[in-house]
């Protein structure tokens, strides 16, 4: 059952139902109830390992109430990632594996490769146990609680990564039923499922029809380009739209959730793109990583020598610097260890990088040109470059092979002749095809995304939920029988891998 | 609870709407017979697969002997569909006779977009339920790639399959997606005028060394399964169950050897077309009478088995000729043979 799925759907309804039948003290154990029945629906061969791994969170996070011993919190650390390594690679261990984990039931390695949600799993049962290590928060004491928030079954798949103290005291609070609430959360995941299914699938096409799957494409020069934008747009719709159908589905429920996207491609540098771009990943990789280090002893002992040495700017660059290499190389290996993911996040920390060495010197020439700073020329430009910049990571995190995929991206220089706009060849095959999709989706796939930009940018000065509930009855319902019956008409789903997310594989 | 009427009353309308674009968009399926025209008396039915509904024309039937029936086949329909089918057929209409082709013991679950026809003409019962969960979405002869995009979603919602069809609507081919060979159906008999000329003389009911190839020549368990529940139903009923093969160049001696044997197990005529003596009496064509390569015929060929099956029918004491009784349905058998001979005698292929 994954979350494009009318089974989701009819899920999703039960469970509303009875949570809100039940009195709202006992709504954490509805929402349990359906998290660990929604996790036997897609992994039952992994619900033992998802209990082991909670009852190390809670343990762990039990002991450093009184315990502050940094090494626990190492140990922690190396268990759990142990565990997500063991899990999440297990097909690279070969058959061998099943025979050893077969003490844990129905454990198949070659049918269970990447467990469901491990990895999000694993920050946010990390989050917890560090914010207790820190005195944030108090240890739960009730290890249902503890399961419960690890496996709040909406964002169990690709998150948002939620944190102990926003989501639990929601959860254990409860909801009285709200129709606001209800058709709000009803119209986010709509909108969710509009952009994976009737954009991001016609962009997937494209992408592949642009790229040859990366195993020798027909297109060159411009195309290229346009291709690594096509990529963008299509991690950012697929992802997005999944966020969209898990934060509307909570909110149905009653419990609001940390938003992971906020039109990224607005961004006017590297560092604010990664605050609107998978934005809790940003936000636990800053709380957790960026801030274990620069806050740790070591860095501070460093500092200290560096200042003697370059000064108190340059060593506080420095450990800046070592700080966002930390960042990224947790970035890479979280999403898996493969070359093309190291790659991306080399890239990203470069564009960082730089963005810290150059500080000084931009500072120096926007006060020399300070009208310049305020101007919208200069605004687009700084959006244009951080597209520019923000997109080639997204085709880097995307291409499967790191050989093929800089071959493809090199075809931009060497072959810069831009042809095939449309492969007339296709109508022996029953037709025209534009940019490998037929002249109607082709249609669809322009129209939906002018739609996209037309609602996100309303969206961004007013949310598009209150504008609707404020207009008209008729209007209203007319726009959002059209958008049902678009999705429903115009959606790629029925089979196949469309209807399964990028980011459900880590 | 105004609030609560008005979204009962949203999701009202947008249900009336997607069964709108569900049955704009569904594939019409009139090809099958149209059983509201022929009654709710017949005297038998056809069941199972592509190779009854390319060589079994009702409408030679009626115009040799009077009988009345239909043929409710679909390509590779497996056995639990043909159950289902009769299942439902019978609630509505009596019958003497049920055949049912030997060819889908070949199949364990068919081909699901094929089943989804069955399922499409079906009203949504409990006996349709039963069928979509029996049907099930991990069955091995599932897993074929084209086929993906049906489960047991797109059995019950067809809308599922099909809501790509929206393309259909410009193009000006939504109305039927069965044009072309499936355009001229006559009480469930596929007819079309294609030709196969047989370079060689192939040798009926071959051995499976003479033929070539590995194939199965015993009845599986689940076919074994449904076929009891099949009989037992006939038996509920009080109809008649004839196994049938009608004749095939791919029907091997070891095939018919397996299901002659079963029948006399099971207490069951068999009607073996691939034997000697009854492929002598049709004296079949093999450079006009066949259709492909396959099990299927053109129209000349089809005449001639339905000529035989009508003698056969008629050996048979249940039956009378509807048309010396003169009831009301003559005037619809004449009109579809008039219709028939139309086509026939015009040049459309």
């Amino acid at each position: 059952m994954g979350l494009v799925s009318v089974w989701f759907l009819i899920f999703m309804a039960a469970v509303t139902l009875v949570y809100y039948l039940v009195p709202q003290k006992g709504q954490w154990i509805v929402l349990l109830l359906a998290s660990l029945s929604f996790y036997g629906l897609c992994a039952k061969g992994f619900l033992v390992c998802l209990l082991l791994f909670a009852v190390i969170v809670y343990l762990f996070a039990k002991r450093f109430e009184t315990d502050k011993k940094p090494l626990l919190v190492l140990l922690e650390i190396i268990l759990l990632i142990a565990l997500v390594i063991v899990l999440k690679y297990a097909g690279w261990f070969g058959s061998g594996l099943e025979g050893a984990l077969g003490w844990l039931g129905s454990f198949h390695a070659a049918k269970y490769i990447v467990p469901l949600g491990i990895s999000y799993i694993m920050l946010m049962g990390l989050g917890y146990s560090l914010d207790v290590y820190r005195g944030t928060i108090h240890a739960e004491g009730n290890f249902l609680k503890v399961l419960g928030f690890l496996v709040f079954f909406p964002a169990l798949t690709q998150g948002p990564i939620n944190r102990f103290a926003d989501l639990v005291p929601q959860m254990e609070q409860g909801n009285r039923f709200r129709y606001e609430t209800l058709v709000f959360g009803v119209q986010r995941m709509l909108w969710g499922f509009f952009k994976k299914l009737v954009i991001a699938g016609r962009l997937g096409l494209v992408m592949t029809e642009l790229t040859g799957g990366w195993k020798g494409s027909a297109y060159s020069g411009i195309y290229v380009f346009l291709a690594v934008i096509v990529c963008s747009f299509y991690l950012f719709m697929d992802f997005s739209g999944c966020m969209d159908i898990v934060i509307g589905a909570a909110e149905i429920l009653g419990i609001k959730l940390p938003e992971n996207f906020d039109h990224p491609y607005l961004a006017e540098n590297m560092p604010q793109f990664w605050r609107k771009w998978h934005i809790t990943l940003g936000a636990w990789l800053r709380d957790y990583v960026l801030y274990s280090f620069t806050m740790s002893g070591a860095a501070k002992k460093m500092n200290r020598s560096l200042r003697e040495k370059i000064g108190r700017r340059g060593a506080s660059s420095v450990i800046s610097i070592i700080g966002v290499l930390f960042v990224w190389l947790v970035f890479g290996l979280w999403h898996g260890i493969a070359a093309n993911f190291l790659i991306a996040a080399a890239y990203y920390a470069l564009t960082i990088i730089v963005g810290i060495l150059i500080e000084a010197p931009v500072k120096k020439f926007h006060a020399r040109f300070p009208r310049l700073n305020g101007s919208i020329g200069f605004q687009i430009f700084r959006v244009v470059r951080t597209f520019v910049l923000s997109i080639q990571g997204a085709y880097l995190m995307l291409i499967p092979n790191v050989k093929s995929g800089f071959a493809y991206l090199l075809s931009f220089f060497t072959h810069p002749t831009a042809q095939l706009v449309i492969k007339t060849e296709g109508e022996l095959a029953g037709g025209i095809r534009i940019l490998g999709l037929d002249p109607y989706d082709f249609v669809v796939l322009i129209l939906s995304f002018v739609f996209w930009v037309v609602v996100s940018l309303l969206h961004r000065k007013k949310d598009v939920r209150l504008r609707l509930s404020g207009m008209h009855i008729v209007p209203r319902w007319v726009i959002l029988f059209a958008v049902v019956i678009a999705t429903v008409l115009f959606g790629l789903y029925g089979g196949g891998d469309l209807a399964s997310f990028i980011y459900q594989g880590f | 609870m105004k609030k609560l009427g008005k979204a009962v009353l949203f999701c009202l309308i947008l249900t009336l709407l997607l069964a709108l674009f569900n049955k704009i968009l569904m594939p019409d399926t009139q090809f099958r017979a149209d059983t509201k025209e022929l009654g709710s008396e017949v005297d038998y039915i056809f069941l199972g697969t592509s190779n009854v509904f390319y060589c079994v024309n009702p409408v030679i039937i009626w115009n040799e002997k009077g009988y009345t029936g239909y043929d409710l086949s679909l390509e590779q329909a497996p056995l639990i569909v043909s159950f289902y089918q009769l299942k439902e057929e019978l609630k509505k209409v009596r019958t003497k006779t049920v055949f049912l082709d030997c060819a889908a013991f070949e199949y364990n679950y068919g081909i699901p977009s094929m089943n989804q026809l069955a399922l499409d003409k079906m009203p949504f019962s409990r006996d349709k339920l039963k069928l979509i969960h029996e049907l099930g979405e991990d069955d091995a002869d599932h897993h074929v790639a084209a086929e993906q995009t049906y489960n047991k979603i797109s059995y019950l919602i067809p809308l599922y399959s099909f809501h790509e069809r929206w393309k259909e609507i410009f193009e000006g081919t939504l109305k039927s997606r069965y044009h072309g060979k499936y355009e001229h159906t006559f009480a469930g008999y596929v007819a079309n005028k294609d030709h196969y000329v047989f370079k060689k003389d192939y040798r009926w009911l071959p051995t499976m060394e003479e033929f070539g190839g590995v194939y199965e020549t015993t009845i599986t368990p689940v076919n074994r399964e449904w076929f009891e529940k099949i009989r037992n139903l006939c038996e509920a009923k009080g109809v008649e169950l004839v196994l049938i093969k009608t004749p095939s160049k791919g029907w091997l001696v070891e095939m018919s050897n397996s299901l002659k044997a079963f029948a006399k197990e099971e207490g069951v005529e068999y009607l073996e077309m691939n034997d000697e003596n009854v492929i002598t009496a049709l004296s079949l064509d093999e450079q006009n009478d066949f259709c492909d390569t396959s099990s299927h015929f053109n129209i000349y060929g089809t005449e001639k088995i339905s000529r035989y099956l009508a003698a056969y029918m008629e050996k048979k004491a249940s039956y009378t000729d509807q048309r010396i009784q003169g009831t009301g349905i003559n005037a619809y058998w004449n009109q579809l043979y008039e219709t028939y001979l139309d086509y026939k005698n015009s040049d459309t292929e």
